[in-house]
């Protein structure tokens, strides 16, 4: 999986692109300084073609963390497959999921 | 700490009579075999998604009974669908409930008892000696339900096998479990493994009321 940073409008973004899986999850959870982000985190799911459960574990430790730290987090980008993991494992309910990244800034 | 499994089969024992919860005995041990896979996830020895469960490392965990697990899904012969492999793990694993007893009496938590009711019939019993360990599972557990906190995975993976095995009513008063009931079906569905034992427990419960007519 492969990943870029950018700020924009006092907000970090992060897109992912490829699998988020039980191989790249723990290398992202690793590699991100979550103490780097001012208030929010935005994810951006565009280009991920795979999650599997031990990504989502991912995603749920950075929202915790953030949680924690008064931060937040916003999905967005989500198409098909990943949208529909969202949904069913029921992610959509408790995470910030919006539809685009314009969405997720405003 | 303990383990998924040996955190469900702490909650299943009731703590006055020393006796296991009236559960339907399928859906328990199921929500065992739930667990363990949850534990080998969590020690990332497995991934999975909404249709499959795979390995993705070998190493052993130094837990005879999660490595007996994954051995049995690194096998060639081993079903890739998680529904599949629920089942054939299901049936393989003998004696797991026993086995996680016998560890968790080897570990001080429980003692195990037995007498006769009418000279005729062994009675077991599971007495919890050491209540920390359950204290601190309902604590994590309660506040998870309780609060809008962010649920941490490994108490996602529990309360989804809670709810499958029907415990709920045992860890929450039932005016909790009313007001709270629809974050627990959330919180029970985060989790994929989860989600795959409940399908299957749902499964089979639909397979016995069609053959009772029901």
């Amino acid at each position: 999986m492969k990943y870029e940073l950018l700020s924009e409008a006092g907000a970090q973004i992060l897109g992912l692109k490829g699998r988020l899986d039980a191989i790249s999850g723990p290398e992202l959870e690793e590699q991100l300084d979550l103490q780097a982000v001012q208030t929010k985190l935005i994810i951006d799911f565009t280009d991920l073609a795979y999650i599997s459960s031990a990504g989502l574990r991912v995603i749920l430790k950075i929202a915790k963390t953030l949680q924690t730290q008064g931060k937040s987090l916003v999905l967005c980008g989500m198409q098909g497959f990943i949208r529909e993991i969202f949904d069913i494992s029921g992610f959509s309910g408790i995470l910030n999921i919006v539809a685009s990244c314009d969405d997720a800034l405003s | 700490m303990l383990n998924c499994a040996e955190e469900l089969i702490l909650l299943a024992i009731d703590d006055e009579s020393g006796a296991f919860h009236r559960m339907i005995d399928v859906n328990f041990n199921l929500s065992l075999v739930g667990a363990l896979i949850m534990d080998l996830a969590l020690r990332n020895r497995i991934d999975s998604d909404l249709e499959h469960i795979y390995v993705i490392s070998k190493e052993p965990t130094n837990d005879p009974i999660l490595d007996q697990v994954l051995e049995m899904i690194g096998a060639p012969e081993a079903a890739g669908s998680s529904a599949v492999l629920l089942r054939q793990l299901y049936q393989s694993l003998e004696n797991l409930r026993d086995r996680l007893l016998k560890r968790l009496e080897l570990k001080g938590i429980i003692r195990f008892t037995e007498n006769r009711v009418l000279w005729l019939f062994k009675q077991r019993r599971y007495p919890v000696i050491d209540q920390k360990e359950e204290k601190e599972v309902l604590t994590r557990i309660r506040e998870t339900v309780l609060t809008d906190v962010i649920p941490e995975p490994r108490d996602l993976a529990l309360i989804s096998l809670i709810n499958s095995c029907d415990l709920m009513d045992k860890i929450f008063s039932s005016s909790e479990l009313r007001e709270h009931d629809t974050r627990i079906q959330l919180l029970s569905k985060m989790d994929l493994i989860g989600h795959s034992t409940n399908k299957i427990i749902e499964d089979v419960q639909k397979m016995i009321a069609s053959a009772f007519g029901v």
